[in-house]
């Protein structure tokens, strides 16, 4: 039977194998979006602007209010959603670490219990 | 060892195992991925009918309803196993994005004591929400702001610069869900 420093060894690694690839997730995703929205509030002021010089081009600026209010729900959404990418992959860690204890103690729980 | 060996038996044994994130559901991972489809085929034919009968706004209400009605479906699934607790951000996370928002960020998401992240299952129905949100918001585009033909004979349309606008930020809604149901799924 392996002894407690060997499983604490094994959880750790378990753990950190399935954080990290959790946490590759969240530091790909949420950098890309927030890229994302710069480009689309830069979109917004020149789409206003194309307006103010022809009216068929563009959009108008009760158009580019509405588009605002839809990026600050998309803010929101990017947000909610790191957190649970960091969330899932936490999950991912506890799981791996308590399937290392399940394993590691299977017999002797069982005896015990 | 002896300690330890009853530790893992109370721990095996006799809690359970804590879930901090609702488990995948591939209803909404499919749900979400449908919609999307939907939605931006939509989306694109109505501007590429802006100025024309067929791309009025009320030529399409049908359409909107049809995708709002597939949103409330999957909003009552992930409300159905939310607890009512609301979803909060975490709190480091909360911190910094309210420095550098002071005045934008929403009061519901702010995370209360040590229980930072709420209710999981609730920030599913908050991630759909939003969605429903940016369906709407391209509603009220295309019924009240932008307007196409010649002066005089303006009807409502959805025109072209405002269907890529609204179409990408609103995806980027629409991948949020879709990023979490396939984070959890792997």
């Amino acid at each position: 039977m392996a002894n407690a420093e060997e499983i604490f060894e094994e959880m750790m690694d378990a753990g950190q194998n399935a954080f990290g690839a959790g946490w590759t997730a969240v530091s790909k995703y949420a950098p890309a979006e927030f890229r994302k929205m710069a480009v689309q509030i830069q979109a917004i002021a020149e789409n206003v602007a194309k307006y103010q010089i022809d009216d068929r081009e563009g959009y108008s600026p009760e158009t580019a209010k509405i588009l605002m209010k839809m990026q600050r729900d998309a803010c929101e959404s990017v947000l909610v959603a790191t957190t649970q990418l960091t969330l899932v992959a936490v999950q991912k860690a506890m799981d791996a670490m308590y399937d290392v204890l399940r394993k590691a103690f299977k017999g002797v729980v069982e005896a015990v219990l | 060892m002896r300690a330890l060996v009853l530790a893992a038996a109370l721990l095996l044994g006799g809690c359970p195992w804590q879930q901090v994130v609702s488990p995948y559901d591939e209803v909404i991972d499919k749900g979400i991925v449908e919609f999307y489809e939907e939605f931006n085929l939509f989306v694109k034919d109505v501007a590429d009918a802006a100025g024309k009968p067929e791309g009025t706004y009320e030529a399409n209400t049908k359409k909107y309803n049809v995708l709002d009605t597939k949103l409330d479906v999957l909003i009552l699934r992930a409300r159905s196993r939310s607890q009512g607790e609301g979803c909060k951000l975490e709190a480091k996370v909360y911190e910094k994005v309210a420095k550098l928002l002071p005045n934008d960020l929403p009061a519901e998401v702010r995370p209360e004591g040590q229980n930072a992240a709420g209710d999981a299952n609730a920030c599913n129905t908050r991630l759909l929400e939003l969605v429903k949100r940016q369906l709407n918001s391209i509603r009220t585009i295309h019924s009240k702001t932008d307007k196409c033909g010649p002066r005089g004979q303006e009807i409502s349309c959805l025109r072209k610069a405002s269907s890529e606008d609204a179409l990408s930020i609103a995806n980027q809604s629409i991948n949020a869900v879709s990023v979490v149901e396939a984070a959890k799924r792997n």
